[in-house]
């Protein structure tokens, strides 16, 4: 049982106030904007409990989203309807932003007083509510702007165009005088690695999760089929020996969704709801998961100060493929005097840099092709002799302060213990364990050819090396 | 939207002729957008009301809106208001019925009880599913003004038939309503034949109408084994979902379902097992939180199913702090002797990494620290590896390496040999942390006869005796030198003597007094008797109380899938305000009730006090024994070491259930506030009565807040004394009758802006009602907070 749904700015202010118990007298907003901004703890927990009211947030865009509630209900309900409201609202405005928000609160209010009465959840789904909704969706006219550009760059490349540039209003673009519909069916597939190597460069755990992602702008009620690969396995490649196929750990599916093919053949069936949806979650078994990249990290000592760390990324896939926005980045230690960054290669699209003011060495590489090995060399100057302690207060502590004299030894090991993991961020198009085989609209009211947006891509979710 | 004047609107509202369609959902728009702002646009209710004779359902919608936020502020025109939309409710448009219904029942008007319940029983018949779906809500709102027009009604059997609804929405809003409305009897009853339609019917809802079913099937005790597999199979799609909620529903059927069956729980937690891991590793980071949390709570249940999986539950770099202690928590449950060293080697890593912030590399220590008291095997590795933090110079991670020691060795204490092999490379000057100092200064005493050093070390911090801010330490000091010089009493009796001489100087805190009194008499009183005193055996640690948490995790099964499991706690312990908050509320409505048409705010304050004048005498006394513990518990604050100590026992009774806890909780209580830094107010204020006036009326930037004092202010001029010390300058003040007034002025540091503040305390009932007025508006709300901080909380 929700009591509010609000939508505040960052800087306070209600841009939505929905009440629905008529419950909490308190300022929520004014509550939840302090814990958010005055509180010492850093990552305010997205759930709290104060005077009788539970709190739940979630933030996007700058926005803070919060719902507030007397009763002790499931936490993962709150953000799950969260989150459906939020979806709702991208679907219905198309762009989301504080100024979106303000220019269509009429429309926003409509919406929310139709997915919750009195607290209780009701329909959410984008099809259901549009029979309820009057307001139009205002575009101001920069945003308009991008919508067209949207458009036209989409001709240019069919293959990297993003659903996330899929910024049209559910109700439909705007073309000339009125808001048009298209026919248009979005599919992204997306998988995120998580891989952690040791410092002599062992993989030390590796995940791949996944999921199959859906934003549907198709008329009436089609049934959508979506073949996926064909040899999949489900469940831990230790129960299938023989088996040559991907293995998945785990899959789950969006609630309406017929998976009872999916085994057999890969093949999913359903009739999307319109707007945006996950069609299914999945979870990649560490056998079947490719690393593209490797990281090493050697460390070597000049002179009495200097210390050289090389770091050496290695690609493990097909030639003809390429990452982008590939970034390494790791913090050295703040005593550092001087850092350098030099590049091995002589690739003028590369750059390194050392931000003083992160401690953060940062090295940019636009494009990494497969098979290929890139390093940078970092040296770092360091403080020649270990700062005495200031004061001796008594012949104890002098011998503390004898006694710790450090060895070279230690000092490397010291050096390295405040040096930060090697952390590697990247986009990899087309590069993904599950692939779009099929993709089959069958209308019995009609027939046409939908436009289809199909992208599988990979992307970096913490992906580094201790050292 | 600035600076929104309700005339304006109004103006606009009647020159707009109510044909034009866009011109005047603009207008409307307008008014509800200064509404959301916190405008009060509630003078305009007669010309929005009379606006409600549209057929423009969008500005009927805001029009709505703008009722349901109104109708409480003015109950006399909002009459007015109810016969057009009780005319709505037989519109022909099933759409304008529904909302029209909708807003009627929401008004909350004493009038309601005559107009409310016919359309409300036509609604529950209405041909559209609409209607029929705002009608079965709208019962819930009629219970809650008027229980009796419900309970014990037809309406009730009629609720229970339209769980066969053909429309699934309105079964599910059936079931919502029977909830709410039967809430005291436990909520909807439920047989056989209503379980087995509703999840027959599964597949109609929408995933928040099952989940709604789901938590009806957890309450739901299957009559045979057979039935409950039955119902398992129709929900492994459910447990099978994207959606967590959904699928923690799900969970919970399965765990309730087979609570009896204990040969089979082994079997469910296995099948819960990766549904759940793939949640938690989702992108949402908010629902995987949730998730996280109900893992570690099944976890601490059955630590085998997820002990292969442990490295899933390894830190990301963008996780969230909330995130990443919630998996060292997993982790710590996960540790067995097998995978024991990596999980040892990756928390480390965690301590070190400086991507980290201070508060998850102490929080590493601290699961190390909880790892290595559970699993004794490898307890010199963890000291080695422990030492290596000191090693780095960073003091906080000295100081939690000192606090999770002073455990490990309490439990294990030949460690304490290799600790003070070690002990040389610490730089004691460096621990400022009262408890880190609190639990060297313990170790010293309590196995500083095998460490030749000990009494010199002891000497330094008795030294620095009068610089030490911390009362605990000073304690901690007195206890350890006196079981050191039983142990070793050359060394020890000048410096020991001198401590005495100090402490019984001290007056800064009663108990350091007390305690350097009590010792000095027991040493003058019996050499002997005093070294068994101080030195008698204790009995052998195994357990830490924060450790016995198992019954807490049994209680908290039973409220899986709710906000207990999130916050660690059962909820009736986290929501100990939550009755008498309810009761207020209830004052309030009786009060609308009989005041029927009454408007006057002012007297309705005035009749509050009157009503609760009779209950203060006692409430004084009650409130005079809260704020005495409420000393004890500050002065616990920084104090974590449950001493054996006879006198600490006494403060320890009134540890908060959290403090106890303190090895999942966090470590850190917050730091002594520092007064020197960059004060946010100037020190000296000037400002004479006249422009203090100007601009008390001119300062349009205010916010009215209300607290609750922690203990009664017994005199007028030492409250002054208390802001003025806090900056916070006194124009005027007067006591009447039990109400003191004090007008007051601060100036923002370096600026020449002034914030001005009206108190009024209720010298009764402790509440402390304030308007601030700043003429900075940003910086109003952290003045509140200073306020709140240094004068209301202090």
């Amino acid at each position: 049982m929700i009591s509010q749904f609000v939508i505040l700015s960052p800087r306070g202010n209600n841009l939505i106030l929905r009440n629905f118990r008529n419950d909490i007298k308190e300022d929520t907003s004014d509550i939840i904007f302090r814990k958010l901004n005055f509180e010492k703890i850093s990552d305010f927990p997205p759930v709290f409990h104060e005077n009788g009211i539970n709190y739940a947030f979630i933030k996007y865009s700058e926005l803070i989203f919060f719902v507030t509630s007397r009763f002790n209900i499931s936490s993962s309900f709150l953000f799950d309807f969260l989150d459906s409201i939020l979806t709702s609202i991208k679907d219905f405005c198309g762009v989301f932003n504080e100024q979106t928000v303000i220019d269509n609160f009429g429309l926003i209010y409509e919406l929310v007083d139709e997915m919750i009465d009195y607290g209780a959840p009701q329909l959410t789904e984008t099809k259901n509510l549009k029979k309820f909704i009057f307001n139009e969706t205002k575009l101001d006219a920069q945003e308009l702007k991008n919508l067209k550009s949207n458009k036209k760059a989409k001709k240019k490349s069919k293959k990297s165009i993003s659903s996330d540039a899929k910024k049209t209003p559910i109700s439909g673009v705007f073309a000339g005088g009125g808001f048009q519909t298209v026919e248009e069916i979005y599919i992204d597939i997306i998988e995120k690695l998580h891989v952690e190597f040791s410092n002599n460069g062992s993989l030390i755990s590796s995940q791949c999760n996944g999921l199959v992602m859906i934003k549907n702008f198709l008329s009436g009620n089609p049934i959508l089929e979506i073949g996926l690969n064909e040899n999949i396995k489900i469940g831990s490649p230790k129960d299938f020996q023989y088996f040559q196929g991907i293995f998945l750990e785990d899959v789950l599916f969006y609630h309406k969704c017929d998976s009872s093919k999916f085994e057999e053949s890969g093949v999913l069936q359903i009739i999307p709801p319109e707007g945006e949806f996950i069609l299914m979650k999945y979870r990649v078994s560490e056998t079947s998961m490719n690393l593209p990249f490797q990281i090493a990290t050697n460390f070597e000592e000049f002179g009495q100060n200097k210390l050289e760390i090389r770091v050496t990324i290695t690609s493990d896939f097909e030639k003809a493929m390429w990452a982008s926005n590939v970034q390494i980045s790791f913090l050295v230690p703040e005593i550092s005097l001087d850092v350098k960054c030099e590049l091995e290669g002589n690739d003028i699209t590369q750059t390194a840099k050392f931000q003083k003011q992160d401690h953060l060495v940062v090295w940019k590489l636009p494009r990494f092709n497969g098979e290929r090995e890139e390093s940078v060399r970092v040296t770092l100057t360091l403080p020649l002799q270990k700062k005495n302690y200031p004061k001796q207060i008594n012949a104890f502590q002098e011998t503390i302060s004898t006694n710790t004299q450090l060895t070279s030894a230690n000092t490397l090991q010291l050096i390295k213990g405040k040096i930060g993991p090697i952390c590697l961020s990247f986009d990899f198009p087309d590069y993904s364990v599950l692939k779009m085989k099929t993709l089959k609209t069958t209308d019995q009211n009609r027939s046409y050819v939908p436009t289809r947006w199909i992208r599988e891509f990979s992307k970096s979710d913490s992906y580094f090396s201790w050292v | 939207m600035s600076k929104p004047d309700p005339y304006d609107y109004r103006q606009l509202l009647q020159s707009t002729s109510s044909n034009d369609l866009t011109k005047r959902r603009d207008v409307l728009q307008k008014i509800i957008g200064a509404m959301t702002l916190g405008v009060d646009v509630s003078s305009l209710f007669t010309d929005v009301v009379s606006a409600c004779q549209t057929t423009d359902i969008v500005q009927k919608k805001m029009i709505y809106l703008y009722l349901a936020t109104y109708a409480r502020k003015k109950p006399s025109l909002s009459l007015l208001a109810i016969n057009t939309l009780h005319n709505d409710c037989n519109n022909s448009d099933p759409m304008i019925r529904g909302l029209a219904l909708r807003s009627l029942s929401s008004l909350q008007h004493p009038k309601l009880i005559e107009y409310l319940p016919t359309p409300i029983r036509a609604g529950l018949v209405d041909k559209a599913a609409y209607v029929r779906r705002v009608a079965v809500i709208s019962t819930i709102k009629l219970y809650k003004i008027k229980e009796t027009l419900v309970k014990g009604s037809d309406i009730i059997t009629k609720l229970y038939e339209m769980l066969r609804d053909i429309d699934a929405q309105v079964v599910i809003n059936s079931i919502v309503a029977l909830n709410e409305i039967l809430m005291d009897e436990g909520g909807m009853s439920l047989n056989r034949q209503i379980m087995i339609h509703l999840l027959n019917r599964l597949d109609d809802f929408t995933e928040w109408g099952k989940i709604i079913v789901l938590q009806l099937a957890a309450k739901y005790a299957p009559e045979s084994e057979q039935e409950c597999f039955d119902i398992m199979n129709l929900l492994e799609n459910s447990l099978q979902n994207v959606n967590s909620a959904l699928s923690l529903a799900a969970a919970k059927v399965f765990l309730n379902m087979t609570e009896d069956l204990p040969q089979l729980k082994q079997q469910i937690y296995e099948r819960l097992k990766i549904p759940l891991l793939t949640l938690s590793l989702g992108s949402h980071k908010e629902s995987s939180f949730s998730v996280l949390k109900h893992i570690f709570l099944i976890a601490t249940q059955f630590p085998t199913i997820w002990q292969d999986d442990f490295k899933k539950f390894y830190l990301r770099m963008n996780d969230p702090d909330y995130t990443k202690k919630i998996k060292m928590d997993i982790l710590s449950v996960l540790t067995t002797q097998k995978n024991f060293k990596e999980i040892i080697v990756e928390l480390s890593h965690y301590v070190t990494d400086p991507n980290n912030s201070p508060e998850i590399a102490k929080y590493g220590i601290t699961v190390i620290g909880r790892i290595t008291i559970k699993l004794p095997l490898w307890t010199d590795i963890v000291v080695v590896q422990l030492f290596s933090f000191i090693e780095l110079e960073i003091s906080y991670l000295t100081e939690s390496v000192l606090s999770i020691l002073k455990d490990i060795i309490r439990i294990h204490p030949d460690s304490a040999q290799e600790f003070f092999n070690e002990f040389k490379r610490i730089d004691i000057q460096t621990i400022k942390d009262p408890e880190a100092k609190a639990s060297l200064i313990w170790m010293l005493g309590e196995f500083g006869q095998n460490f030749l050093d000990a009494p010199y070390v002891l000497e330094a911090f008795v030294e620095d005796y009068k610089s030490e801010q911390s009362y605990f330490v000073k304690i901690q000091l007195l206890n350890a030198l006196m079981k050191l010089f039983f142990k070793r009493p050359p060394e020890c009796q000048k410096i020991l003597g001198k401590l005495l001489d100090l402490a019984t100087n001290d007056f800064s805190h009663v108990d350091v007094h007390d305690k350097a009194i009590f010792y000095y008499r027991l040493l003058s009183t019996d050499f002997e008797k005093a070294k068994k005193i101080v030195l008698s055996q204790k009995e052998e640690l195994r357990n830490f109380v924060e450790e016995d948490l198992t019954e807490l995790h049994e209680k908290l099964m039973f409220e899986f899938n709710t906000l207990s499991v999130i916050y660690g706690k059962p909820y009736d312990q986290i929501n100990l305000q939550k009755k008498k908050i309810e009761d207020e509320y209830e004052d309030d409505e009786d009060e609308d009730e009989d005041e029927d048409e009454d408007e006057d705010e002012n007297e309705d304050e005035n009749s509050n006090e009157n009503e609760n004048e009779n209950e203060n005498e006692n409430s004084n006394e009650n409130s005079n024994e809260d704020s005495s513990e409420d000393d004890n518990l500050l002065q616990n604050q920084n104090q974590n070491l449950n001493q054996n100590q006879n006198q600490n026992q006494n403060q320890n009774q009134f540890v908060s259930p959290t403090k106890k806890q303190d090895l999942l909780g966090d470590l850190y209580s917050e730091p002594p506030k520092k007064t020197t830094q960059e004060h946010i107010l100037e020190k000296v204020a000037e400002i004479n009565p006249q422009s203090y006036q100007q601009k008390w009326v001119n300062i349009q930037n205010q916010k009215t807040h209300k607290f609750q004092l922690q203990s009664k202010i017994q005199n007028k001029s030492d409250f002054e004394k208390k802001l003025i010390s806090n900056r916070i300058f006194v124009m005027a003040s007067g006591v009447v009758g039990n109400q003191l007034k004090i007008y007051t002025y601060s100036q923002k540091s370096q600026t020449n802006y002034f914030v001005l503040i009206e108190i009024i305390v209720d010298l009764n009932q402790n509440f402390l009602n304030a308007t601030f007025k700043s003429e900075d508006k940003s910086f109003l709300l952290l003045f509140i907070d200073y306020f709140q901080k240094n004068i209301v909380s202090n």
